[in-house]
């Protein structure tokens, strides 16, 4: 069950990123091997740039449809420690890697998680926890994932109009340690008396449908020097959303293990849902874009989701807290059918390539989706049907990634190989994924 | 979820379930237990006995608190380190001390104990008890969350005996290692 929940995560992500050029989700071995970066001005710029709608593609450099071949799969059906809960090599930290990193594609260098002993020292009013290597796992500022994707675009496009919808989903989830738990977990700071432990946290799911019209066309110039300008707005249909927000720890009282004073759970937050089958929300957003080609030289800026603000108008609130009497967590309504409202956040990026006339193209990208800036560089060098790549690029958490691949054309057909880091685990150490992908030019 | 009083104990561990969970880690537990006697007033024991007989005085069981492990737990090893100082104030005999441990307190000086160790003492005399650290047996008490420990000293006073001997038995140190190996979703 929780192998199919892992592989069925994965499944879904596939089948987005074999969708034609809207989808934002592209499991491409070409951009893996240059550390993200695009210079085909695929479904993955058009993802954040409407005005690459109208771009032309490039002359057979453009995949018609790429297909992302699922090594990852595999490994993920052999592999025991994340989801054997019964055996004694179970290891909850391999099954949280999965769920921050979806298994497509192959991972030839796994992020090592740590195994060591964890010790306690325990007094009548003392309370260490030595978690050793673990340690680095607790996380020192706001620890969070998230994000939004546009699962689908359904459409079609005339004369540069674009009418379709697109299934959109957003989620965020976060929380922080205070001083107190930070210490006591990762400094071996000693429990203390008369004190709170504590962490924030926050959460947020949403999902539905917009219906977008939209248009991309050449404003000036032609197929070789152009200004090219794209937009589109969505009217956002929200099916249902949830959130969350508070903070959650205990109180210690006047003696650790011992005394009339038990420890007190101290929790305090607020929950606000709308369910599906209510009244949607609703809402309108928009994009733009821009993008300058002049013979080798290719420049584009693009905001997503700008002004994204749904209304919920069928919205119940209530306040969770622990009910000392009971000794149970307990929930009292608030308000309900009551009106809230949401954002989308709003994302920016901007890309350049340039084509250096030796078979060499070099591109940019910095994007900003709402949770950090990544910045990438890449390189591909093509020699006859064989092609190089490499790349450069800061993630989210301002970590350094490193991409390298190569591909090979058969006619209408590429077979493509991308090596790449990456920190999306619960670790500090990098990991490194092999993505191996089919186009169709 | 109902909240036991050492949830909140469990809950700030759980950060330690993650390493716990990761393939062959162990829970490693070292308990004062002494801190725990002595907040009670109970790191003493006191003993009076008539001359030429021998006898023993109890203490009152005492709870200790541990941390269950998170799932279903086996025992690796339990290590005992105990000492304490016998200051005898009158006449002369032999002291031992015995430490009983148990899941209750209402049988604990009924099971056999866990350590025990003894020493001469000859009028107004202090002698140490410091034996080396005591490998106890697995057993699953040690995986709960609490137990009770009892401390009994027996005394055997040497004949020609004078009227009574007296003395204190202080201890200086009782600390228990336990080792565990957490299995958290069994």
């Amino acid at each position: 069950m929780r192998r199919a929940v892992v592989l069925g995560w994965s499944v879904v992500g596939l089948l987005a990123g074999a969708a034609p050029a809207r989808a934002q989700l592209s499991f491409d071995a070409r951009r893996m091997g240059m550390a993200g970066v695009s210079l085909s001005r695929d479904g993955a710029l058009g993802r954040y740039n409407p005005a690459y709608g109208a771009v032309p593609q490039r002359p057979g450099r453009s995949a018609k449809l790429t297909i992302p071949i699922p090594l990852g799969l595999f490994q993920v059906l052999k592999d025991s420690t994340a989801f054997d809960f019964d055996s004694s090599y179970f290891n909850p930290i391999a099954l949280a890697n999965y769920i921050l990193h979806p298994p497509i594609f192959l991972e030839i260098k796994k992020v090592p998680t740590p195994t060591n002993d964890v010790e306690f020292t325990i007094g009548r009013n003392a309370l260490l926890v030595d978690l050793g290597s673990a340690a680095q796992l607790v996380p020192t500022d706001r620890f969070g994932f998230g994000g939004e994707s546009r699962l689908m675009d359904l459409g079609a496009t005339i004369k540069g109009v674009h009418f379709g919808a697109m299934v959109w989903e957003d989620h965020e989830i976060g929380f922080q340690l205070d001083s107190a738990l930070l210490g006591f977990l990762r400094l071996q700071d000693s429990a203390r008396t008369n004190t709170t432990y504590a962490s924030d946290g926050d959460g947020i799911v949403q999902a539905g449908i917009a219906p977008t019209l939209g248009y991309a066309g050449r404003i000036w110039g032609d197929s070789t020097h152009g200004i090219y300008l794209g937009a589109a707005v969505h009217y956002y249909l929200g099916a249902a959303y949830g959130s969350v927000r508070g903070s959650a720890g205990i109180t210690t009282g006047d003696t650790l293990f011992a005394g009339s004073n038990p420890v007190t759970p101290a929790i305090d937050g607020r929950v606000q849902y709308s369910k599906a089958g209510h009244k949607l929300g609703h809402g309108f957003g928009g994009d733009v874009g821009f993008v300058y080609v002049s013979g080798p030289v290719e420049v584009g800026v693009g905001v997503n989701d700008i002004g994204a603000t749904l209304t919920w108008s069928d919205t119940r609130v209530d306040s969770v807290h622990f009910d000392t009497v009971a000794n149970d967590i307990a929930s009292s309504l608030i308000v309900n059918h009551v009106t809230t409202k949401t954002r989308l956040p709003v994302s920016y990026v901007a890309n350049a390539a340039l084509d250096l006339g030796t078979n060499t193209t070099v591109g940019a990208m910095v994007l900003n989706n709402g949770r950090g800036t990544s910045i990438q560089l890449g390189v591909e060098q093509r020699v006859g049907p064989l092609a190089l790549r490499g790349g450069v690029a800061r993630d989210q958490r301002k970590r350094v990634q490193v991409g390298w691949g190569t591909g090979v054309r058969f006619g209408p057909f590429g077979l493509d190989v991308g090596f790449a880091t990456h920190s999306s685990s619960l670790s500090n150490a990098r990991g490194i994924t092999m993505a191996t992908s089919i186009s169709i030019y | 979820m109902r909240f036991t009083r050492l949830t909140w104990l469990t809950a700030a561990a759980g950060a330690a379930a993650l390493a716990l969970g990761c393939g062959e880690g162990h829970a490693i537990f070292d308990v004062d237990v002494l801190s725990f006697l002595g907040g009670q007033g109970n790191d003493t024991v006191p003993y009076t006995i008539p001359g030429n007989t021998s006898g023993t005085v109890d203490n009152p069981p005492v709870r200790v608190t541990l941390l269950k492990g998170l799932g279903n737990s086996t025992v690796d090893s339990v290590t005992l380190t105990v000492s304490a100082d016998v200051e005898n104030r009158t006449d002369s005999g032999n002291v031992q001390f015995l430490v009983f441990f148990s899941s209750d307190s209402a049988g604990l000086y009924s099971t056999t104990p866990y350590a025990q160790a003894s020493v001469r003492v000859v009028g107004a005399d202090t002698q140490p008890l410091a034996p080396a650290p005591i490998p106890l047996v697995a057993d699953s008490i040690f995986g709960q969350d609490q137990i009770f420990v009892g401390i009994r000293v027996a005394v055997a006073v040497d004949p020609p005996a004078g009227p009574t001997m007296t003395g204190t038995l202080r201890l200086t140190a009782v600390r228990l290692r336990i080792v565990l190996q957490d299995h958290l979703f069994q």
